[in-house]
This record gives structure tokens, sequence and C-alpha cells, in this order.
């Protein structure tokens, strides 16, 4: 593992000197080509050419939509875009779920049938690229931007190589504008983008990789643990998917600013979210405002005149509206996780809570308890109450299936008595805990007025001694096994 | 063709990257990580020989005993040092770990007689001579010791590698959380205190057969310390420990094994199989270890078998006193 990290310091090294040295614009997008192709073909170099299909489909469809006017032609060019990116998802990520639920299904009914089953690797990142990649042809077609002349362009803005395994998922109509023209370099935004990128592996290879083994053993035979054990493992595992993707998302948009460009952020602290739908607007916002763009509104509109020529009032046809579209839209979000009903169920319970919250809670301007005491009062609550159901939610998506998860979540509730000395991995648990109460408090920390002004200022002494800590503690605390990314599976 | 091969002209065109602040920034970035890193690992390796832990007395040359008892987690538990002290009145240090191997304890031997004074008797728990594995913990102590660097470096050169551009990393270990868990207290109380459950006696009877071997480095290793103990004045004692009840039968070449061992060391030692010694399950942790009864059982056999008769003044002894135990 040693070597492996040695060696990719070394060539992003390589990278970044030959990028900078490079004047013009096109000299710099080949080397970020270049680059992105052999980071991704390290992992598997036959999927270089999945991910070449993808970008030249939607880059010679777009070029055909600028052409074409009739609007039945256009429509086919943009079916012919999302059945070839849908395709490739569906086979290589969804073919034998969906084989083996339909052969499921048919058995219920009496009928023998035996599943197909397939031998396929998924592609490491295909849902984030063919995402990316769908959100180009998309917005193409409603004319929300101008198609890419420059196949250059294009192709870096969807293989970009930090942002290719695991987001954030930047938009091409976000990105392309700032492939367009030659980024002088910034040392401000350099010095930044490296204090980022070693906070991001700091959060993953000292919190996320420290939380893991007490995770592992729960998840892995819950009913043999106690209840606070399984509550330890829950908790634990929101923290650590947390810290392991935000640390990620803080790695790919640090590299990003080292390169000269500004990346979209992916979290905002969800964690203090107090309601379902807020969780969701600071969880993984690169994927949400995307469902949101591309799924929730396209579903909600038509819905809602659906509705409303059935119900007398339109804010109950709203309601309705939204409640449905929060449904299909997190089913998605489910499958889009992975090909495993604990996915679909984990999107399908998000679904309802913001549904419910839509349907059942009064709207914002008609809530009670605008002043404190009371209003903070509320506003606890609320926060507990959305991080027990986030973190009950969490257990459904790490289980290994929908049994386990049922297991899990019986004997958790059980309230079994607590034996302290029997919690595995003591030393683990009390670093565990230490960790998490750290984060939060840096977390709050980065939100007050001083740190931020310290921190607004590029070649501040803070963030000098706070990259160098993060170096220290990932010396002394980090995990040195090696374990992945989590959302690299997805 | 001319225009992308201008793409990679060295020559500047228009305002220079600014590139100093920059690199004044990361210079001093990297100037505070090693700093920062070679001041702190000054500090734990102080912390880390104040501990109390065994092997902290060790490298701090604190530890002073009679009797030196070393092995992997079986002679942890089966010889109880507190015991031999509070019962016959001698002093011992358990140095034993788990899946410690020969190889390892032999260095760990040769740093005490390097240290410390020379203990009396040597006991090594003989299954220690079977292991591959190291017990990768006890490099925490490379830090302190030639020997341990040497397996450190051949075992994991990579992990060496960067252990040696970054200090920090050596206390990246749990070894570490329990010098400072001991940091103020004897860590010699270690020692299994359960009683193996029914359902682990159960399914030791449908254990599958097995052999033993010993490595041949650990082998060299026990040569080696047998030497060292020789030259010092050193009794070496080799014992295998108590067994549950029909494991050993379970092993096809136990008594090859064990006669293979004593052609080995010979003179130098004496071997004593007590694997059958013990028949109370209640004296057993699980099907391999004993728990603190048992140790205390086991401690009497070896008593009444003379194995901890000292001759010359002991290191319990006032002053001035001279005779046999």
């Amino acid at each position: 593992m040693f070597s492996n990290v040695f060696l990719g310091f070394l060539l992003l090294l390589l990278v970044f000197v030959l990028y900078y040295m490079t004047n013009q614009n096109n000299g710099r997008l080949l080397v970020l080509l270049f680059a992105s192709c052999v980071f991704y073909g390290w992992f598997e170099w036959k999927f270089l050419f999945l991910l070449l299909f993808v970008i030249l489909t939607d880059y010679l469809v777009a070029r055909a939509l600028a052409r074409q006017e009739g609007k039945r032609q256009r429509y086919r060019l943009l079916l012919l875009s999302l059945i070839a990116d849908l395709s490739i998802l569906i086979v290589f990520k969804y073919f034998n779920f969906f084989a083996s639920s339909f052969a499921s299904l048919l058995n219920w009914f009496g009928i023998a049938v035996s599943p197909v089953h397939v031998d396929i690797l998924a592609p490491i990142g295909i849902s984030f690229f063919v995402f990316k990649s769908l959100s180009y042809t998309i917005d193409v077609y409603f004319r929300r931007i101008p198609p890419e002349k420059s196949f250059l362009r294009y192709a870096v803005s969807i293989a970009f190589f930090p942002q290719l395994l695991a987001g954030p998922i930047m938009r091409p109509r976000e990105f392309l504008p700032q492939l367009q023209s030659s980024r002088p370099f910034d040392s401000g935004q350099m010095v930044r983008g490296l204090s980022r990128a070693i906070l991001g592996a700091f959060k993953k290879l000292v919190i996320a990789d420290s939380l893991a083994p007490l995770v592992m053993i729960a998840f892995d035979k819950p009913a043999i643990h106690s209840s606070m054990t399984l509550a330890l493992g829950a908790i634990f595992y929101a923290f650590q998917i947390y810290a392991d993707f935000s640390g990620y998302s803080d790695i790919a948009i640090g590299l990003g600013q080292m390169l000269g460009f500004r990346c979209v952020e992916n979290f905002d602290r969800p964690y203090v979210a107090k309601s379902p739908s807020e969780f969701w607007r600071r969880w993984h916002m690169s994927l949400s405002t995307w469902l949101r763009d591309y799924i929730f509104l396209p579903v909600f509109y038509p819905l809602q005149r659906t509705f409303s020529r059935f119900v007398s009032s339109a804010k109950t046809a709203d309601k309705w509206g939204y409640g449905t579209a929060s449904m299909v839209t997190m089913l998605c979000a489910g499958l889009w996780h992975g090909a495993a009903w604990t996915f679909v169920v984990w999107g399908a319970i998000h679904g309802m809570l913001m549904s419910g919250q839509r349907l059942l809670l009064p709207s914002p301007r008609k809530r009670r308890f605008r002043k404190p005491p009371m209003r903070t009062a509320v506003s606890a609550f609320a926060f507990l109450i959305t991080f027990t159901l986030v973190t009950l939610c969490w257990i459904i998506f790490r289980s290994s299936s929908l049994s386990t998860a049922a297991i899990y979540l019986k004997q958790l509730f059980a309230f079994t008595p607590t034996d302290w000395g029997a919690i595995p991995g003591t030393i683990g648990v009390v670093k565990g805990t230490i960790l998490i109460i750290a984060l939060i408090i840096c977390e709050w920390a980065a939100q007050t007025r001083f740190l931020k002004q310290s921190l607004a200022r590029p070649f501040s002494w803070l963030r000098l001694l706070a990259s160098s800590a993060a170096v220290w503690a990932i010396a002394l605390f980090g995990s040195l096994n090696g374990q992945p990314f989590i959302y690299f599976q997805f | 063709m001319a225009s992308l091969l201008s793409t990679f002209s060295f020559k500047s065109s228009g305002r220079r990257p600014r590139i100093c602040s920059a690199s004044l920034w990361v210079a001093l970035l990297i100037g505070l990580i090693f700093t920062g890193d070679r001041l702190f690992s000054v500090g734990l390796k102080q912390l880390l020989l104040a501990s109390e832990f065994r092997y902290s007395n060790l490298y701090a040359g604190r530890s002073r005993a009679d009797v030196l008892i070393i092995g992997n987690s079986r002679a942890l538990n089966c010889c109880y040092a507190p015991a031999i002290q509070q019962k016959y009145g001698i002093s011992a240090i358990n140095l034993a770990y788990n899946g410690l191997p020969m190889e390892m304890a032999a260095a760990l031997i040769e740093d005490y007689y390097d240290l410390n004074v020379p203990p009396k008797i040597l006991i090594i728990e003989a299954t220690s001579l079977t292991h591959g594995n190291y017990s990768r913990d006890i490099y925490l102590y490379a830090a302190v010791s030639r020997r341990l660097r040497k397996l450190f470096e051949a075992d994991l050169p990579n992990r060496y590698l960067t252990e040696k551009l970054f200090h920090l990393q050596t206390y990246n270990r749990e070894t570490f959380l329990r010098v400072l868990y001991y940091l103020r207290r004897s860590d010699q109380n270690w020692i299994n205190r359960y009683r193996i459950s029914p359902e682990i006696v159960r399914e030791s009877h449908d254990m599958s057969t097995t052999t033993w071997e010993n490595r041949k480095e650990n082998i060299n290793a026990l040569m080696d310390v047998m030497s060292i103990a020789n030259r010092f004045g050193t009794r070496v004692v080799i014992i295998v420990s108590p067994y549950l009840p029909g494991y050993i039968d379970k092993v096809l070449n136990f008594d090859a094994w064990l006669t293979e061992l004593r052609t080995l060391v010979g003179g130098q030692a004496t071997v004593w199989d007590y694997s059958r010694a013990l028949t109370d399950l209640d004296y057993f942790a699980d099907r391999v270890h004993l728990n603190e009864d048992g140790s205390r059982r086991l401690l009497d056999i070896m008593r009444n078998d003379g194995i901890f008769v000292i001759k010359g003044p002991r290191e319990t002894d006032p002053p001035g006193a001279s005779g046999n135990h």
C-alpha cells in the first residue's frame, strides 16, 4: 500500500508540474485528460473504453441536438443518449439484481425459475460519470446550455480525475465555462486546495477508518451483541460514512482548487439538520441537486397539475405532488447507491420521511414557538429526532441484507442489559468517541467568526498549523490498513 | 502540429507565474511537519520509557527479578508473576506477549541482559518455537532496540521506511495505548480470569488433528539465548504448559516433537512437559490458555519439581544473604 501511495504522490506531482509548465489552455487540458485516463485505467484499463464510449456518445448527441430544430428529432436524440447511458448502468450495475429479483417474484407466484447470473465487475465510479454526462445532454436538449464544440474540453469535464470516482457530481454546465479559459496560477488557491486535501485525508484516515472496526463487528453478527454495542455501531457508522465521503470530497475539491478550478460543495454539516428534507439539502448536495433538477421537478410539476384536477385545494394538490415526487426521487436515489434491496428500502424510507414531513408538519410560516426558549427546545428536539431517524436508516443502508437489518433493529430495540466489559474493542470505542467529539467541535469551530476570518486568508498561520496538525494526526492515529473509500462502491 | 508543440513551450508568455508565495508556504508546511514530528516523537519516547509496561521497564533498565518468563500468550497466562512473588517470595517478571515467536523473544532477552541484571532462572514456553508470524506490536520498541529494528526492517520494509520518515508513526500502534494505560501501574497482573465455556469444551472434541514443526529461525534463536543465559549463570527451563484435556492428543507428532526438542537443547536446558498436568476444566480460560487459578496450580507443580530452586543470593534477599533456597 505504501508503494502505491508513494507512486500516486509522485504521479500527482508530475501532473501538477506539467500542468503549470504549459502555457496554453489546450495543453493543460491535454495533461488533465491524460492524467485522468491514467488514473482511471490504473484500476482496470478495460473500463477506459466504457468511459470514452459515454463521453463520445453524449458529445456527438449534443452536437447533433444543436443542428436539429424539429421537436421529434431532438427528442429521439435525447432518447438515444438516455438509452446508451442508462443501458451501461443497467448492464454493469443492475443486471444481476433485476434478474434475481424477477426470478424471486416468479418463484413467489409458484413459477419455478432459476435466475440468470452474469459475472460482471461494475466499473468504479460508473454512477458518477454517467450522471454527469446525462445531465449534459438533458441541459443541451432543454437549451439551458449550448453544446460544447471542443471534444477535449467536454472529455475533461466528464473524466476530470479528482471527481471521477466519487464526485462531487459537477455538471458540465458548471464546469465547462471554467475549462474555456486558461486559469492563471493563483498561489492562494493552491494553498487553500492543499490544506483542504490534507483535511480530507485526515477525515478519511483518522476518523473514518478508526470508526470502521466497531462498525464491522456490530454489523457482521448483530444478533450476538448487546443493544448498547449496536447503538454505538450505528452512531459510529453515521460518522464513518460522513467522514469517509466528505473526506473524499474535500480531497477532490482541494485537488481541483490546486489546479485552479472552483468545485461544488458536497456537504454542509448534514447532521445539524432539523428535518429529513433539510438533511438532503446538506448531504451529498451534488447528487441531491441533480436528483431535484432531473427527477423531482420533472415528476412534481405534471403530478401537481394532475392532482389539482381531482382535489379542490391547490395546497393539497401541491402536498400530494410533492409526496409522490419525493418517493420516486428517493427510490431512484436508493437504487443509484447500489443494486440491492437494502438501498431501495433506505431510499423509500427517506422518501416517506420527506413526504410525511410535507404532509403532516405545518409550513415554516405557520409554525408556532418562534421565540426562545420554546423555539430552542423545539429545534433541539427536531435535531435529535432527525439524527435518530437518519441513523436508523443508515442501519438498513449498511446491512448486508434486509434480514440482517431486521435482526439489527430488533436486537437494538430489545434494550438488552449493557455489559460495558463485553463491548468489543473497548480501546477502539473510546478512541472513536473522542474522534467523533473532536470532529463535531472542529466543524462547530469552523463556523465561528474568528476562524472564518482567519482561514479566509490563504497564508494564515492558523491554516499552516491546522494542516501540520492534520498530518501529525494522520501519522499518529491514521489507519494504515488501506481501507477503500465507501463511496467507491457506488 | 506547431501550435500543439508550442503549448509545451518553456518560455513564459506574459506574466511570470507567482509561485513564490505558495512555494514558501509549502516549504514552511513541510518544515513544520517534520519539526513537529521529531519534537513530538521525542516526547512520546520519554513517555514510552517512563511507563510501567513490561517492555518499557526492560528498555529503561528498571527490570530486576530472579525469574524471567517469556513466550507467547500461553506463557503470559501460565506463569503468573505476582503469584510467584506472593507464594514463594521469589521476584519474577513475565515478558511474554501474544503470538511472540522465539526469534523476537530472543531479541528481547538479549536486550534484557544488556540493560538489566541477569535473572537466575529463565522460563521459556516451548510453543513459541513453532510460531512463524511476528508479534508486530512489539516493533513499537524498535525505536530503542537495534535488534528489534533489524527484525522490523526484514519483516515490514515499507513500514520501516515510513517510520524512518515520520517518527510519529512508530507510536501508531495499539501497544502504545497499553503503554499509556500502564503509565503508573504494573502490567504484571495481566492474565485471563474467566473460565472456559461448555460450548468451547464440546467443540474441542471435534477439532481436527494437527502436527507441530519448529521454525529453524526460532531454534537458532533458542540456541543463542541458551548460550547467553549459560554465560551469565542463568538456568534455562523450557516448559510445555497445560492444554485442555484431550487437546494434546490432536497433535499427532507431539511425542516426536518433544523428543527432538530435548535432543536439540541437550544439557543447556531442562524441558518439562506439563501439557497434561491439569485436568480440572475450571483451570482453563480456553483450549490453550490457563486462567489465574490454573496458573497458580501449575506454579505449585513447578515448585514441587524444583524449578524455582535458586542457588546463590536472590534479588529479593536482603544484602549479605548467601544460601540455597
